[in-house]
């Protein structure tokens, strides 16, 4: 765990010195405001509710979580930095969770911009919290399920934009998973795709019901992604 | 992360760390045989996929969910999950909703699907939900179950498109099919689920499913002349009757049920349709059923037609005092409402004019607390009387008031009856213009108002031939002819009759026949029958459960105090046939003769509601909260969005830039 901590903080502070999570996370926020005030009208529709927001976070992240990730291994691949990493004494496992959780960080970071909808909301009228609090927290299991899945493939991959654009089609794919099935006509094939899809469990958790089945899902998703970028990453050390 | 970084964060010394295979951790790994890293990684992975799917599927009947919404609106309550899980058998329900319907509504079909899979939860594979495909056949589904389409408002920056689906759901139960929808309200721009919803739909499916029925019995001793409406039949109250409530309780409903005697003990609730001059006796049994919990629904008609325009005096009920001492107050005069929405119109030569004596129940005006009550709008009461409620009396007796009707805030009182046929009235001043009550209901105990006195239904004593000894009733003084009560109390059961007692009601009691015979041993007043079904009596029918029959000649056991249900509105003429249209609509739709408004859905609404079990009458009044924004003028519409757009990516950069100013400071 102290292992972990320490490739976290590391991971941090190089995120900070750098430009491009300010970047990443004030486009975020533009496109949001864009979606919410502009897209949904808002103020316009009059709703004390979030679900606008909601509805824009799964394409959001599905594009902003693969440039968040897209640097993390790919650099240290094409630097030649990974192999020295791994003669380290600190654990694949810890380095890998290290950086998923720095990415988570940079995550929040994002969610934490669009704090401003809510307390507007919550001023203007009568908001329910309940549905407030579900959709960040599975924004940030929707957010960790496409870290993961980013982390895993900019682990198999030297280039930077390979990962960020081989992240990008996963991760919509993830996201589109139900609409693939309605627009294939329903039946069971869609029900099966329904089950599958993160939207539609995210949107589970986003009405303000935190189901057992939705929370066993996402942590499956994240956890079989960052199994399958810890066995990658040793497949380095002996490749 | 770099290498220098790596090597500080494990702890090492400066400077890179040299690679030193056999004391490097990797060593081990090297040593060891490793048959095909891939080949086992992959393995591994297969394993790991394969379990987390197997998790998922055996994890998917599983409902193990926490609700934070507000009004827990996903979640059902306890008395739907009593109701479902006591489902004798298979029950479906196909729901349908239009292609049409906007995606704004988005949010309320995620409501939906919410709540329906609570029930099918609920039922535990005894309630099936099937959302229809809305292709052609679907449609057509539809259209054979008459599922009613929604007519829907889509606003948009500079227009309002307006689209027409299917929307509603089907329960389907053994042979039956009850037909609910449509369930979205919108206001404006919002859409919502009906509040209802929950209670529609569980109520739809106990009624289907029930095995044991609750019988509904109507009073009613209105004059079989209707000469406004020849073919209404023989009661002024029969499209009520027969078009509405058969429809509804068929043969659960049992008209005609005489008061003159005990009511019927497998009568759950009674709808009294405009007493007349009751006699005591009808009085007590109505008190005894109502005492024996029964339900009553008590539709006064103090002023109707008749006496307004006829010139005739109000109708005295015989109620009155009994409803007073019970903390219900029923003022002489008639109430009008002078709001421009709330009065009705009258048909004159010209065409129809306002008429304030005509009232119209707004939806503000009812209370949207109550499922009978919730969601209708423009109810018609004509000439009704006001109700003023003690409510201090209903506190003290532990009674659950809830007044359901009043007028809007133009209510107003005439103290007489008379020239109510005057179409216009001078607008009263306005100090004196307020909500008046049209509606309450009381639930919880009552004491009998014959309590301590001999009992209406006894006959009365042979004049000629006084008490021997005083009639037993303990701790009760009774009073001999004259009206001089006796010194001290009996304390011994009678052996005659009762003596003669001054009618309480301002009339004289009802002679019974010569066939009644007095109690051979009088019981305890204050004893109540424990079979399940209630006291019985030589006339009433056994209940499930309930002891041998008593002897043929004895008389059930009076209450002097029980629990009941109490509902009153104080016009009668809304129900009637006078106003029902039927004479207008050959297919039996019911219209309001003058200004087309249903008057037929309060009474019928409240009928449903009494007859629903105690589960359906707690559930919770469940809906989705008004969340709207306050609006917003366009100087604060734009300060709004100018916070929100520039604010966020403001506070990131400054942070960038605070960052990148200290890490120069401390270089």
């Amino acid at each position: 765990m102290r292992d972990t901590l320490a490739v976290w903080r590391k991971e941090v502070r190089s995120y900070v010195v750098g430009p491009i999570p300010y970047i990443v996370v004030a486009l975020f926020s533009c496109l949001v405001f864009w979606w919410v005030f502009v897209s949904q009208k808002f103020l316009l529709m009059r709703q004390a509710t979030l679900e606008g927001l909601f509805m824009f976070l799964p394409l959001g992240l599905a594009i902003f979580v693969p440039a968040i990730a897209m640097r993390m291994w790919s650099e240290e691949i094409r630097g030649r930095t990974l192999e020295t990493l791994l003669t380290m004494p600190v654990r694949v496992r810890s380095l890998v969770m290290g950086k998923f959780l720095a990415g988570m960080t940079v995550v929040a970071a994002c969610l934490l911009v669009t704090t401003g909808i809510a307390i507007t909301a919550g001023t203007l009228g009568n908001l329910d919290m309940g549905p407030v609090w579900g959709g960040y927290f599975g924004a940030l299991l929707m957010g960790g399920a496409f870290l993961a899945l980013s982390l895993w493939i900019s682990s198999r991959t030297e280039n930077q934009i390979v990962a960020f654009l081989l992240g990008l089609f996963a991760c919509l794919a993830l996201a589109g998973l139900d609409y693939l099935g309605l627009t294939g006509g329903g039946g069971s094939m869609a029900n099966l795709l329904a089950q599958v899809s993160i939207t539609n469990r995210f949107r589970g958790i986003a009405r303000g019901v935190i189901d057992l089945r939705d929370l066993v899902y996402f942590v499956s998703v994240i956890g079989f992604f960052l199994y399958l970028n810890v066995e990658s990453v040793e497949n380095r050390r002996f490749a | 992360m770099s290498t220098s970084d790596a090597a500080s964060s494990a702890g090492a010394s400066t400077g890179p760390a040299p690679v030193v295979p056999s004391a490097s951790p990797a060593a081990p790994h090297a040593a060891r045989t490793r048959h095909d890293p891939v080949l086992l990684s992959w393995g591994t992975v297969g394993l790991l996929l394969a379990a987390l799917v197997l998790l998922n599927v055996a994890l998917s009947r599983t409902v193990a969910r926490v609700d934070l919404t507000e009004d827990r609106v996903y979640s059902v309550s306890e008395a739907t999950r009593r109701v479902l899980a006591a489902l004798p058998d298979t029950c479906r329900i196909r729901v349908y909703w239009g292609e049409k319907i906007p995606s704004s509504a988005e949010p309320v079909k995620r409501r939906l699907e919410g709540l329906l899979d609570e029930y099918s939860a609920a039922g535990h594979g005894k309630l099936d939900v099937v959302w229809v495909k809305m292709d052609e056949n679907g449609r057509k589904e539809a259209a054979e179950r008459n599922i009613r389409e929604l007519n829907v408002s889509e606003f948009s920056s500079n227009e309002v498109s307006s689209t027409k689906d299917y929307q509603g759901l089907a329960i389907l139960y053994q042979d039956a099919v009850e037909v609910l929808g449509p369930f979205m309200e919108s206001d404006e721009q919002q859409f919502s689920l009906s509040p209802s919803l929950e209670y529609d739909l569980t109520s739809a499916i106990f009624k289907m499913t029930r095995t044991k029925k609750a019988f509904v019995g109507i009073v009613s001793d209105v004059p079989a002349a209707d000469f406004m409406n020849p073919r209404g039949g023989d009661d002024k109250y029969s499209i009520l009757t027969r078009q509405v409530l058969e429809k509804t309780y068929g043969n659960d409903l049992r008209a005609g049920v005489d008061l003159d005697a005990r009511v019927p003990d497998d009568i759950a609730v009674l709808l009294v349709l405009a007493p007349k001059e009751w006699s005591e006796k009808k009085a007590f049994h109505l008190e005894q059923f109502l005492l024996r919990g029964g339900k009553v629904f008590l539709l006064l008609d103090a002023v109707n037609l008749r006496t307004a325009f006829g010139g005739q005096p109000p109708v005295k009920s015989g109620l009155e005092d009994w409803l007073k001492a019970a903390g219900v107050d029923l003022p002489a005069g008639v109430l009008g409402d002078f709001g421009k929405d709330s009065q009705g119109f009258i048909a004159v030569e010209e065409g129809a004019r306002p008429y304030p004596w005509w009232v119209l129940l707004r939806k503000p005006n009812l209370d949207q607390g109550n499922p009978a009550t919730r969601g209708i709008d423009g109810i018609p009461l004509y000439f009704p009387g006001e109700i003023v409620v003690d409510a201090k009396k209903q506190q003290e007796a532990g009674r659950k008031l809830s007044v359901l009707a009043t007028t809007s805030e133009s209510g107003w009182k005439r103290e007489s009856a008379y020239g109510l046929d005057r179409i216009r009235d001078a607008m009263p001043p306005a100090k004196e213009m307020g909500k008046r009550v049209v509606m309450v209901s009381l639930d919880g105990t009552f004491e009998s108002f014959w309590k301590g006195k001999p009992s209406p239904d006894e006959p009365p004593p042979l004049p000629t031939t006084p008490p021997a000894t005083p009639p037993a009733e303990p701790g009760t003084a009774p009073v001999v002819p004259g009206g001089a009560p006796p010194a001290t109390p009996p304390a011994t059961p009678p052996s005659a009759p009762p003596a003669e007692q001054p009618a309480p009601m301002g009339e004289p009691p009802a002679m019974t026949d010569g066939d009644a015979k007095p109690p051979e041993k009088p019981k305890d007043p204050e004893k109540k029958d424990d079979s399940p079904s209630g006291p019985k009596g030589p006339e009433g029918a056994p209940g499930d459960g309930a002891p041998a029959p008593a002897p043929a000649d004895a008389k059930p056991a009076r209450l002097d105090t029980g629990k009941g249900v109490l509902v009153v509105l104080t016009d009668a003429e809304l129900v009637s046939n006078d106003f029902s249209g039927a004479r207008n609509d050959a297919l039996g739709f019911l219209t309001q003769r003058f200004n087309g408004i249903n008057g037929f859905s309060l009474v019928p609404n409240v009928v449903d509601w009494l007859t629903g079990s105690d589960d359906l009458l707690s559930l919770r009044s469940r809906g989705v909260t008004s969340r709207r924004l306050d609006e917003v003028g366009e100087s604060k519409a734009t300060s709004i969005k100018g916070a929100n757009l520039i604010g966020p990516p403001v506070i990131v950069l400054l942070a960038g830039l605070m960052v990148f100013f200290v890490r120069r400071h401390r270089k």
